[in-house]
């Protein structure tokens, strides 16, 4: 039987892992964002303020968190269109910290069962209690993650193999040339931002009614840098590299003990490793298309 | 077909281009030669909207597209080659040319979400097709960074001609060629590209140019100072100091 510190774990991973899918989603377009925190955090305190203030269901909670994080994220896509590189990460970052400034200064508290209860600036939100008013069990909620970290990523392989993913890697690759392709790269910029947004809310809002107490401080640009560093020592050729990375470093580095008090040591000395040696990660562009022609001539076989 | 009239272009204290007038007939092929810095390739981002000009009119059918963006223009029927390869190298051969297939005209949320490469989908079969008239069909599968230059520049040449472009701009097309390489490539341009299309074809290779055109326009300086018929315009006075000579 797994214990509630090993699913504690496992949960987190499939969380975290929702944040590292959207940053990999602007990798893939050619942007690096380091504001992907921002959209966790908007719909961490949107979707418990659902719960918890008004009474909403969980799932109508998800998608109001997600498309409120997706809004934000297509706002900053749009304010950024003429911007790349260097200056989109700044911008990202600024926006991020923004957000996170704003929220310790957000006061939003009602009255339930005689308590006042919401958000209250640094003290953050607690109280959602949303898994224990309705009986659900750490691995009730951790299969709960897991089904929509599924959904996400099956969505993901269909946009991967679509056009529309190709549109996606062609603008992470060159703009320009993109563009000579008839395709005006502002659409899908901030196309492939608005998407990015709302998975990193759909891991916000999971994430608040997971650990039931959010405060501004959890979605600092820590956690935005986690994200990008998951596709990158994971990689940048499938879906799969983030997990790759998050799984390395929640579900090695943080469990092992042999690594506690060194983690973020041995974390950063990885990141720059990969950068040298593996630029696109374990599962870059190139390996998975050898991998890919690899399995399907072992199928034709 | 395509008119620039009085075209004129400037970066900052350079004066690029100097009110060039350039008129390509329907279904001919024409070449513009110049050394270096003489404005070639700018002419060449005016025409596909890469750059807009700072003077003068770009006429495409009779319509004026001096100030459309590069991707309306590339929906207009406009496609080229790049004189430095831009290929996407992370993407295999036939991606490639799919590529140039999807915003031929303007993608709808259906055509977005359909898989790229469906078998039996048009697409695929006409970018195979392009592939064919190259020679690179074969090559399909490979990753496009493992093709050696030629056949990069062939990968150019079918992802232009993929979309049954009604204007094709071939920029240095042997760039970076061995003399065997050009022939071939010559070749290729006059025997499968250039028949029934509109192009024009910036070289410094006279054997290309006079092998394929049949039309030549020479720049020096950002200014046309000669233009005609290629085996009498080479031997201009002009053209052969500016460039030849």
């Amino acid at each position: 039987m797994l214990n509630d510190y090993l699913l504690t774990v496992i949960s987190n991973i499939g969380m975290i892992s929702l944040i590292a899918l959207s940053a990999y989603l602007l990798l893939i377009s050619g942007e690096i964002s380091f504001g992907q925190q921002a959209y966790f955090g908007i719909s961490a305190y949107a979707g418990a303020i659902a719960t918890t203030l008004w009474g909403w269901p969980l799932w109508l909670a998800l998608l109001f968190g997600s498309s409120l994080a997706a809004l934000a994220a297509g706002f900053v896509g749009l304010l950024t269109l003429r911007i790349s590189g260097l200056y989109f990460s700044i911008a990202t970052l600024a926006f991020a910290e923004m957000v996170r400034l704003s929220l310790f200064k957000l006061s939003y508290q009602l009255e339930i069962d005689g308590e006042l209860i919401g958000p209250n600036g640094a003290e953050g939100f607690g109280e959602i209690r949303w898994i224990f008013d309705n009986d659900v069990s750490v691995l009730e909620y951790t299969l709960l993650i897991y089904g929509i970290l599924l959904l996400v990523l099956f969505c993901l392989v269909l946009i991967e193999r679509s056009r529309l993913g190709m549109i996606f890697r062609m603008l992470g690759q060159d703009p320009l040339l993109t563009r000579i392709q008839g395709l005006n790269p502002v659409r899908y910029k901030v196309t492939a931002a608005i998407l990015a947004g709302f998975i990193a809310g759909l891991g916000g809002t999971l994430y608040a009614h997971s650990f039931t107490y959010i405060e501004p401080q959890i979605f600092n640009v820590m956690l935005g840098v986690h994200a990008l560093a998951y596709g990158l020592i994971g990689g940048l050729g499938t879906v799969l590299g983030p997990l790759i990375g998050v799984a390395i470093d929640i579900g090695f580095l943080e469990s092992v003990r042999v690594f506690q008090g060194y983690r973020m040591i041995v974390f950063g000395g990885l990141v720059a490793v990969m950068l040298i040696f593996m630029p696109r990660g374990i599962l870059d562009e190139n390996r998975v298309y050898r991998l890919k022609n690899l399995a399907q001539r072992w199928f034709r076989a | 077909m395509l008119e620039l009239q009085a075209v004129g272009k400037t970066f900052g204290e350079l004066q690029a281009l100097h009110g060039i007038d350039l008129h390509v007939r329907r279904g001919t092929v024409s070449g513009l030669i110049g050394p270096n810095g003489s404005g070639k390739t700018t002419l060449v981002n005016i025409i596909t909207g890469i750059y807009a000009p700072d003077s003068g009119r770009v006429l495409l059918d009779g319509k004026d597209v001096s100030r459309a963006s590069a991707d309306q223009i590339t929906r207009l029927g406009v496609s080229r080659s790049f004189q430095n390869i831009r290929i996407f190298n992370r993407m295999s051969v036939l991606e490639n040319v799919i590529a140039a297939l999807i915003g031929h005209h303007k993608p709808g949320l259906a055509t977005l979400l359909g898989r790229a490469k469906r078998i039996g989908d048009p697409r695929v079969t006409a970018a195979r097709r392009a592939l064919e008239t190259v020679g690179l069909l074969e090559q399909g599968d490979l990753f496009a960074n493992e093709l050696p230059l030629p056949l990069r520049r062939r990968l150019e040449i079918a992802r232009a001609l993929a979309c049954d472009p009604k204007f094709l701009v071939l920029d240095e097309p042997a760039g970076g060629m061995t003399p065997a390489e050009t022939a071939s490539i010559s070749e290729l341009i006059r025997s499968r590209i250039a028949p029934g299309r509109t192009c024009v074809v910036i070289e410094h290779k006279m054997d290309l140019i006079s092998h394929v055109c049949e039309h030549l326009c020479v720049l020096n300086h950002g200014e046309k100072i000669a233009e005609g018929d290629p085996r009498s315009v080479v031997n201009q006075p002009e053209v052969i100091e500016a460039y030849l000579g």
